[in-house]
């Protein structure tokens, strides 16, 4: 039972990181004045916290799991820090644009769609665990 | 002042570096107690990838250079090299813009 609260937390915290993630991507490409500070807002105090609660739950499950001999768990933690990454990329973006009020479109479209396959490689590697 | 979450996870990573090497280690090998690097451990690796998500995040939010992140990460692998670079940022991040 515990282990599926845990994992329940988890998804949840995962989705809201990703999420967070897609829409200041978004918002960078086309940034508006009157949004910035909705934006970093919901990045500092939601997405950020987000993305910490599902690297705390995440490791505690591969505990509970006994799966940190597995080679999949490693390919899947080397997607995650690619992931946090990208994000503290996009959210460093979004502090300079917030603090300087310049307002420079970033071309965040490759971003997406490395977002998309990293976490696609994530989400394949936790449910089929192939190696 | 501009880099406070910065500078807080410089000082969380040394800490929980410290405890590691100076508490959890001896204990282990000292005691016996399996638990202090179990724990620890975690504990440190969870503490040290936030410090490094946030000099990524102050790389791209133009407070520190490349220069800075090798200085920076480096201070993060040695005993008290936080410590030193908690005041390092605090002083070459007074004046500038708020965060």
């Amino acid at each position: 039972m515990l282990y599926l609260v845990i994992k329940s937390a988890h998804l949840l915290a995962v989705m809201t990181w990703i999420s967070g993630m897609v829409a200041v991507a978004l918002f960078l490409i086309r940034p508006s004045p009157a949004a910035i500070s909705a934006f970093r807002q919901w990045d500092q105090y939601v997405t950020a916290p987000a993305m910490l609660v599902a690297w705390v739950l995440g490791l505690t499950l591969a505990y509970m799991g006994g799966w940190f001999g597995d080679a999949w768990l490693w390919a899947k933690l080397v997607l995650v820090v690619v992931l946090s990454g990208m994000h503290g990329a996009l959210a460093g973006r979004l502090r300079r644009v917030s603090a300087t009020r310049a307002l420079p479109r970033h071309e965040s479209y490759r971003w997406l769609g490395l977002m998309f396959c990293a976490l696609a490689g994530v989400i394949f590697l936790v449910m089929a665990k192939p190696f | 002042m501009p880099g406070r979450m910065l500078r807080f996870g410089a000082m969380a990573e040394a800490t929980t570096l410290l405890v590691l090497v100076l508490i959890a280690v001896p204990l282990k090998y000292g005691l016996g107690l399996d638990n202090a690097t179990r724990i620890m451990g975690p504990v440190h690796g969870v503490a040290f990838l936030f410090f490094t998500w946030l000099v990524i995040r102050a790389y791209f939010e133009g407070l520190i250079d490349q220069r800075n992140i090798a200085r920076l990460m480096l201070g993060a692998v040695v005993p008290f090299g936080g410590f030193v670079n908690e005041r390092w940022l605090r002083s070459r991040l007074i004046g500038r813009r708020a965060s």
